[in-house]
């Protein structure tokens, strides 16, 4: 069994993620950035809860992110995730 | 305490009953409407669904019931359900009933039963006319005198809603007849462009899939479709699919006549299992060199693909593909008749197919087509739900051919239909962008009137096995009944699969007396 991870870690980790996705100075990436309005995809969803996954070992389905709106939204259900691990 | 058990039984009725109620047409849920036929409501409903399977009792003296007698201090059981069935079919009178019992014992809380499904039940239906039961959520609970659902989710009204930013449910059916008939401004998901993305930016080896999506008629539009389609309906067609009739008829008389002698039977297990897998694999031409391993990972290949299914789940559903592809054995081309669509193709394969791309094809279809199989559970349960003097025109076949695209319309496996919007698209109140994926939610938008529902989709992306599924129906649900026309449900013991995308029955247990 693992550790939980740290919340701020996978924050650090989805922002770096985000600002490499939609090409966006790290600066512009807020807890209230809207994902539809930085660029966010189906498929950059897909591919971001897989990274999650693998890294941090928490599991979410894509849609998950579109249905949180921002940033700060989704981190409240990783959290949950955290939390029940 | 009797009066608390009392209102708990009030409880489990009216949620029996909903249950009861909401497995029907919309219709039936209508009546039900109305503050004015209250107490007419409730007594049939009182009739019809007693969550009370049985009553104890114990003879205070010697004595003698309709010819049978009884010993002082012998307890004996009343078969409630039963007892209701027989009032009801001696008297004539479809609310006839001893729910709330007789006597010094008579249920205390019957008039508090009573004004309370009065109150609540025509409420209910008349603020949420569109209630719609989301069959496979339901949590039964079951004892030796009990039954009655513990959760009912429900969808509340057949409006359209916003589930996130990029997808929309669609529960109107005007709104969801619109989309499948304009090709101009929707089309289906492009799975083959999203998967090819995804490899390339994930670095997973995605090729199975792709070549999978690329034949599945599905997930295409443009020349590959037209290709595809008229080349399958060639041999699926209305006009063609008639031929396998008589291997239909044997099917479903070889699954229907193993059943005999059998006192208890799971009907998914022991009927449309093995019907489905003897009525659609010969048509499709699915030969495999390992039968038992196929049929052991093919159930597995009924996740859809979309385009928000994770990657773990891609992954793995891409290696199912993978093993039956490489199970699929291409038969020898020769003079089959019926011809199999699988060698009917080989020996006319267009330009940009090749024999992966045929297998793949075929795959697909098989995929596709278990839908039959739970589409056939869903209605035999629907029926069997039934009093047995409304399922007679079951065993009639004219009868039962009126109402069949009702009862394919109720209870249809498919839960959703998606469609990608091409350009910004107005859909009812809602505005919305290219690429926003609409689902079309089959369970509110076929629980109007049967004519046009959208069990098999619509236009150019209907279902290519269509004609075989309504055919398969037609055939195994008469020869299921006429064989054993006492067969019962085994109350509440039945389980459904849980899948995202389709209503389908693990379990199934039925009676045979």
């Amino acid at each position: 069994m693992t550790d939980s991870p740290a919340r701020s870690e996978v924050a650090a980790f989805l922002t770096k993620r985000l600002t490499e996705i939609t090409k966006q100075d790290p600066s512009m990436i807020t807890g209230s950035s809207v994902f539809v309005e930085m660029g966010v995809q189906s498929i950059d969803a897909v591919l971001l809860c897989g990274e999650v996954e693998d890294k941090f070992g928490v599991e979410f389905d894509p849609a998950s992110i579109f249905e949180h709106d921002t940033l700060d939204n989704f981190m409240g259900l990783i959290d949950e995730r955290i939390a029940a691990q | 305490m009797s009066a608390a058990i009392a209102a708990y039984t009030i409880v489990q009725t009216m949620s029996f009953a909903v249950h009861g109620l909401l497995m029907r047409p919309r219709e039936v849920w209508a009546e039900v409407g109305g503050l004015s036929k209250a107490a007419e409501t409730t007594e049939r409903v009182v009739s019809l669904y007693l969550p009370t399977l049985t009553l104890g009792r114990v003879a205070e003296e010697d004595v003698e019931v309709r010819g049978c007698p009884f010993s002082s201090g012998q307890a004996i059981i009343l078969d409630m359900v039963g007892a209701n069935a027989t009032l009801r079919a001696r008297t004539g009178d479809q609310s006839a009933h001893m729910s709330f019992g007789a006597g010094v014992h008579k249920c205390v809380g019957e008039p508090l039963g009573r004004a309370f499904l009065d109150e609540v039940l025509p409420r209910l239906a008349d603020a949420f006319p569109d209630l719609a039961f989301l069959k496979d959520g339901v949590e039964p609970h079951l004892t030796s005198i009990l039954q009655c659902p513990t959760t009912l989710p429900c969808v509340l009204d057949a409006t359209n809603r916003r589930l996130n930013a990029r997808m929309v449910e669609i529960r109107s059916k005007a709104d969801a007849r619109a989309i499948v008939n304009d090709d101009e401004t929707w089309m289906p998901p492009t799975m083959v462009e999203h998967l090819e993305a995804l490899q390339e930016k994930s670095g997973h080896d995605l090729s199975t899939a792709i070549a999978v999506a690329r034949n599945a008629p599905f997930f295409l539009s443009g020349p590959r479709h037209e290709t595809i389609r008229p080349m399958v309906m060639e041999h699926l067609g209305g006009n063609r699919i008639s031929a396998w009739h008589a291997h239909w008829e044997d099917a479903a008389s070889a699954a229907s006549r193993r059943l005999e002698g059998r006192a208890k039977l799971d009907l998914v297990a022991d009927f449309t299992d093995p019907l489905f897998k003897a009525a659609v694999k010969s048509v499709l031409g699915i030969a495999a060199r390992d039968h038992e391993r196929f049929d052991a990972l093919a159930p597995k290949i009924q996740e859809v693909l979309h385009p928000w299914l994770p990657m773990r789940d891609l992954l793995r559903i891409q290696d199912v593909m993978a093993d039956l592809l490489g199970l699929m054995d291409l038969p020898e081309l020769g003079a089959d008749t019926p011809l199999r669509l699988l060698n009917a193709i080989r020996s006319e394969t267009p330009e940009g197919f090749d024999e992966r791309a045929l297998k793949s094809l075929v795959l697909v279809l098989y995929g596709a087509s278990f839908n039959v199989r739970h589409t056939l559970a869903n209605v035999l349960y629907h029926i069997l739900l039934l009093l047995p003097e409304e399922w007679r025109f079951v065993r009639t076949r004219a009868e039962f051919e009126k109402r069949l695209d009702g009862l394919i319309a109720q209870c249809a496996a498919t839960k959703y239909i998606y469609h990608i919007a091409r350009t910004p698209v107005q859909v009812g109140n809602e505005t919305l962008e290219a690429g926003t994926t609409a689902r079309l939610q089959l369970l509110s938008i076929n629980r109007h009137e049967p004519v046009g529902h959208l069990a098999f989709g619509h236009g150019l992306h209907r279902c290519l096995g269509a004609a075989m599924s309504r055919q398969i129906l037609r055939t195994a649900i008469p020869a299921l009944f006429s064989r054993h026309p006492d067969i019962a449900l085994d109350p509440h013991r039945h389980h459904y699969l849980k899948m995202s995308q389709t209503i389908a029955f693990d379990l199934l247990p039925c009676l045979l007396p």
